[in-house]
């Protein structure tokens, strides 16, 4: 896409209401603790349109992962609706949740979450699942190849993880959580784990890849030069939601 | 990608695959050796009863021993008969007797009684046979005036003997022994000898054997003297087709040599002659010792042993795995130590070795619990999971497998070098009197005591154990180690696929 095509996109998506791709209901998420219930969500009610890159703050415990799994359907929430798209995530069961999460959702995780013993390619290899995995052995590899060329990491597709640094993992990891072309992008700390000048790196590949493809992007972080960077900021506490 | 991710699990992670590949290889390489040795001894047993009891024969009949008799009792006359006292100068008596009677614990059955089981409903053929022991007795006795102390200070080698001269007894075995007493010596040899029928014998004790060289019985031999030899036999005896053989009062013609099918044991008796000649000379006439049956279909082998125990009373009607169960010696040790030790040992072994794959595989997945919540959480399907983990499993355990079918392989390679020879006996007081290794007894002086030892009789064959390696058993090892892995990755799988995709958020350990 040239950045011409990108800011026509944008204007015609502009002109016209934008449309939600998330829209959260009364989401409430308890957890049993024991004889303890915990409540993680309490009456979560958030509406976030297609394309927005929006950040998640607040403090450890307020929810934060739990409502990033309700967005990303690993999880349906105790009551309330969470729906992406047309469809009622809560309401459904879980080969529908996992065929979301093989086609819809990209994930990339505070600790990269590579398999250890995969190389890179390999790693970006795994992402096909679901109704992808019937893709051609040929594709899926031209695929794989092509993002990880488009994270910088084209030197790199035979290296197991434990031979790259924590950045060039984390770049597998988005390469691996971009190359099914997701709807949205949804990263738990994404740079909790690198130094200043990494984060910087990979925020920036964040970034231009929510620019490139028309992502809707979801980032949980501590870090508020990250939350700055994004168009929406939520806050967290006690399992609710608060604009900033 | 399944192949990609198995194989890079394997070789990534060696440790677990070694540790299960070894616990599987040690338990797969015990019930290969077991299973084996185990068949082995089995047809080792086979050859065993062939050999005592002739191939095809399903259940003999035999007279039922009574506890006070122990059949004819073979006396010695010495000096009266046919020892030679040579003047009295020398004091000495020459003796040599030579008598063939019915082996030690032997009754007989009347001969009509063959026919009468030949009648019996299922049964196809019946043979009966007559048993006998060939006892040579010679040697010299000094005619010393001091008898009664004289004895008591000497004794031979092979056995003891007191100087009494009217009561002296003293243990012998077929390989003949001589012991001193007074100022005499003596040897005694024992042979064993079986008349059978000349013709028709489809069922007995030379259905397992083969005619080395001469020939075998024809009808035209009824009532003959003539003789057919047991290979070992004959070649401790030097004797060969053509030779002469003396048992009894009568002097034989050898007209044939046979050996034992298997390979290493030797046939039921020393010598078989002609039934008729051999009723004959023991004066036996119209009496068999032994009723070979086969019966017509091996299913009716317990129909037809009860209908004959209720027609025959009196006989001991015994199948063959009556006569299995009767087997002792190292044989027998051997066949109890591997159904007993070597099946218990396998399965103990076999359920440790399952227990460590699915613990690893368990403990595995459980350390793998951010790696299967991730790929969760990137659209892996529960089924996808479980069919990774279950097919590590599986190699593992395949290659456990063929690890432990090799090292099985080569175990039993060294057992069937080494080649033990175990010998199988059967015992019975009276019941299967075949007496062809060893027996004992006590000469008896005068005449009047006969055979001491009464009616407990053995019979040995000696066999090579050989461990056969058959298609079965390495199907059962290859069966084994997939079922294993299978069972181990069902339950690693299990265990993964109830893992919730959010441990994939989980902070990093
Ligand atoms: N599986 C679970 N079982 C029980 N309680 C849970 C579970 N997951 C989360 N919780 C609880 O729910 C609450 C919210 O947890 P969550 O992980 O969403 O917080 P967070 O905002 O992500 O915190 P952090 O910044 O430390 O990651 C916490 O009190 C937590 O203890
Ligand atoms: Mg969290």
């Amino acid at each position: 896409m040239t950045e011409t095509e990108t800011t026509i996109a944008a204007e015609a998506e502009a002109s016209a209401p934008p449309s939600p791709i998330y829209r959260l209901t009364d989401v409430t998420k308890t957890y049993q603790q024991k004889k303890k219930k915990v409540v993680a969500l309490s009456g979560v009610n958030l509406s976030i349109p297609a394309g927005q890159l929006v950040a998640i703050q607040g403090p450890t415990g307020g929810g934060k992962s739990t409502l990033l799994q309700m967005l990303g359907a690993l999880d349906r929430p105790t009551s309330g609706e969470v729906t992406l798209g047309e469809r009622n995530i809560a309401a459904l069961g879980d080969h529908a949740l996992t065929d979301i999460r093989a086609t819809e959702i990209g994930f990339v995780f505070q600790g990269f979450n590579l398999i250890p013993t995969l190389t890179a390619l390999e790693n970006v290899e795994s992402a096909f699942a679901g109704s992808l995995a019937k893709l051609s052995k040929d594709e899926i590899r031209e695929r794989s190849t092509a993002a990880l060329t488009e994270v910088g990491l084209a030197e790199r597709l035979d290296h197991l993880p434990a031979e790259l640094s924590g950045g060039q993992q984390q770049r597998v990891a988005i390469a691996r959580a971009l190359v099914k072309n997701p709807r949205v992008l949804l990263a738990d700390e994404p740079t909790g784990a690198l130094d200043e000048a990494t984060r910087e790196e990979i925020m920036t590949l964040i970034e231009r890849q929510w620019k490139d493809r028309g992502l809707t992007v979801v980032i949980v972080t501590h870090d508020s030069w990250v939350a700055k960077r994004a168009e929406r900021r939520l806050h967290l506490k006690q399992g609710q939601v608060r604009e900033i | 990608m399944f192949l990609t991710y198995l194989r890079r699990e394997l070789t990534n992670r060696k440790k677990q695959t070694v540790i299960i590949g070894i616990g599987m290889a040690l338990a797969i390489a015990l019930v290969v050796i077991v299973s084996s040795v185990s068949s082995g001894v089995k047809a080792a047993q086979a050859t065993a009863l062939q050999s005592v009891y002739g191939v095809g024969t399903d259940i003999t009949v035999t007279k039922t021993a009574s506890a006070a008799s122990g059949g004819s009792k073979p006396s010695f006359n010495f000096g009266s008969g046919s020892g030679s006292t040579p003047g009295s100068s020398s004091g000495q008596t020459k003796l040599n007797q030579s008598r063939l009677s019915l082996a030690m614990g032997s009754q007989t059955l009347p001969a009509s009684d063959v026919t009468e089981v030949e009648k019996t409903a299922g049964v196809s053929k019946a043979t009966g046979v007559l048993q006998l022991q060939d006892t040579d007795f010679s040697g010299s006795i000094s005619q010393s005036q001091s008898s009664g102390s004289s004895g008591s200070g000497s004794s031979g080698s092979g056995g003891s003997s007191q100087g009494a001269p009217e009561g002296q007894s003293g243990s012998s075995s077929s390989s003949g022994s001589s012991g001193g007493f007074g100022g005499g010596n003596f040897s005694f040899d024992q042979t064993s000898v079986e008349g059978i029928p000349v013709s028709g014998d489809i069922v007995g004790p030379l259905t397992s054997t083969t005619t080395t060289s001469g020939r075998a019985f024809t009808a035209s031999d009824s009532g003959k003297d003539v003789a057919i030899l047991d290979q070992s036999y004959a070649k401790t005896n030097s004797k060969s087709v053509g030779d002469t053989i003396k048992l009894g009062s009568a002097t034989f013609k050898i007209v044939g040599i046979v050996s034992s099918t298997s390979s290493s044991s030797s046939t039921a008796s020393d010598v078989y002659i002609p039934l008729d000649t051999a009723q004959k000379l023991s004066g036996e006439t119209g009496k068999v010792t032994a009723i070979y049956v086969s019966a017509t279909s091996s299913s009716d082998v317990d129909t037809i042993k009860s209908a004959l125990e209720k027609k025959m009373s009196g006989t001991t009607v015994s199948t063959e795995a009556d006569l299995a169960s009767s087997i002792s010696g190292s044989l027998s040790t051997a066949s109890t130590l591997i159904s007993n030790l070597g099946k218990w040992l396998s399965i103990a072994v076999l359920a440790a070795a399952f227990l460590i794959a699915i613990l690893f595989t368990i403990s595995g997945v459980t350390r793998r619990t951010r790696e299967f919540g991730t790929l969760k959480a990137i659209g892996w399907s529960n089924g996808r999971i479980t069919r990774q983990v279950a097919g590590e499993s599986v190699v593992q355990g395949i290659i456990g497998g063929i690890v432990g079918a090799a090292a099985g392989l080569a175990g039993i390679l060294v057992v069937n070098i080494v080649s033990p020879t175990i010998s199988g006996s059967t015992t019975g007081t009276g019941t299967q009197a075949r007496s062809t290794a060893v027996s004992s007894g006590a000469p008896g002086g005068g005449g009047a005591p006969g055979f001491g030892g009464g009616g407990s009789t053995t019979s040995t064959a000696d066999v090579v154990l050989h461990a056969p390696v058959t298609v079965d058993i390495i199907l059962l090892a290859i069966g084994l180690s997939i079922a294993g892995g299978l069972i181990a990755g069902a339950l690693g799988g299990w265990r993964a696929s109830r893992l919730r995709p959010a441990e994939a958020l989980r902070s990093v350990a």
